[in-house]
């Protein structure tokens, strides 16, 4: 992966999940924190679920601290009353990362970080894998999103990265 | 993209759609064909689509662009899970053989390909090729969930837990 080929992942990664927040607009509250039976149970554990995950390996990119104590306590789904406490909260966490993608060097993506995992497993892997892992796992949760969505009677919109290729050439999006 | 990130996110590709398919495996033939509302309609559905979106791109690749009818007619051929399986085992070979055989021109150059409805579309190919593993992931997910709300345990398809199991190997 080039320096560029990541910014444009992590661009298609800010612009699949604002599409996923503006498709969970017209839910009510209650369709909001309702339990599917999910993975995390309601359409707000998922995107907690997946803000908390962006957030905590940007962490581990962003301030490497040796042994940082770097805990998900924040992203607790209770924490996120409402769609709006959840954009609030992403919009920091997206442009860290946008910010961060524009100016990773093809040396940074080779080095390797180490770190301890919030169960207390020391991993190591070079920055490259682990910004791979963030927009993949992302995207498996979007597709939990969509599901969410539908059952709940609204519209899911697509998020595919070809999608989003298109729109950057300059077609309209639906 | 070079050829050996591609040959890896395929490999992580197939690893990830083995574990799904094992954890469908729990299903009863019922359960795997139960419509729940989703993309696509059922557990069964869903990994078709997934297996047939990877057919149709590799066949785009090769050079040949499926219409409507046959990838309408793709989705048909898979009753049960065993038949699934062992299509796919044979398509991941393919796979295999194709990113084997990729360079880093070949992947850098735009290539035309036919959307369903013939509309022509060009990409270079490591996008299109990033796209079915993104595409794969999405639809894994919802996977996931489908088998939670049949009661039946769901696997981990994370890409880091790729990287670990292929670091233990």
């Amino acid at each position: 992966m080039t320096p560029e080929q990541i910014r444009l992942l992590y661009e298609f990664n800010a612009w699949a999940n604002r599409r996923v927040l503006d498709a969970c607009a017209p839910l009510t509250p209650e369709q909001f924190t309702r339990n599917m039976g999910s993975s995390f149970s309601s359409v707000r554990d998922t995107l907690v679920h997946i803000m908390g995950g962006e957030w905590i390996w940007s962490q581990l990119w962003m301030r490497p601290l040796p042994d940082a104590k770097l805990t998900l306590e924040e992203f607790r789904a209770e924490r996120f009353p409402d769609l709006a406490s959840v954009r609030k909260r992403w919009e920091g966490i997206e442009s860290g990362m946008l910010q961060f993608a524009a100016g990773v060097t093809p040396e940074a993506l080779d080095h390797v970080i180490e770190y301890t995992n919030v169960r207390g497993n020391r991993f190591a892997y070079p920055l490259r894998a682990m910004m791979q892992h963030v927009v993949n796992h992302s995207t498996y949760h979007r597709g939990q999103m969509c599901t969410l969505l539908r059952q709940l009677g609204a519209n899911p919109r697509a998020t595919d990265y070809l999608r989003y290729l298109d729109v950057l050439a300059g077609n309209p999006e639906d | 993209m070079t050829p050996d990130d591609i040959r890896l996110l395929y490999e992580f590709n197939a690893w990830a759609n083995r574990r799904t398919l094992g954890a469908c495996a729990a299903l009863s033939e019922s359960q795997f064909t139960q419509r729940i509302e989703s993309s696509f309609p059922s557990v069964r559905d869903t990994v078709v689509h997934i297996c047939a979106a990877e057919w149709i791109w590799l066949e785009r690749w090769k050079g040949r662009s499926p219409a409507k009818a046959e990838w309408a007619e793709f989705a048909k051929g898979f009753t049960g899970l065993q038949s699934l399986r062992d299509y796919w085992a044979g398509l991941e070979a393919k796979q295999k053989e194709f990113a084997a055989a990729l360079t880093p021109e070949v992947l850098a150059r735009p290539q035309e390909i036919r959307a369903l409805d013939g509309t022509p579309y060009t990409q270079p190919l490591w996008q299109m090729m990033q796209h079915v593993v993104n595409h794969g992931s999405y639809h894994r997910g919802q996977v996931t969930m489908m088998l939670r709300q049949l009661g039946a345990k769901p696997i981990d398809t994370d890409l880091i837990i790729f990287y670990r199991e292929r670091a233990k190997a």
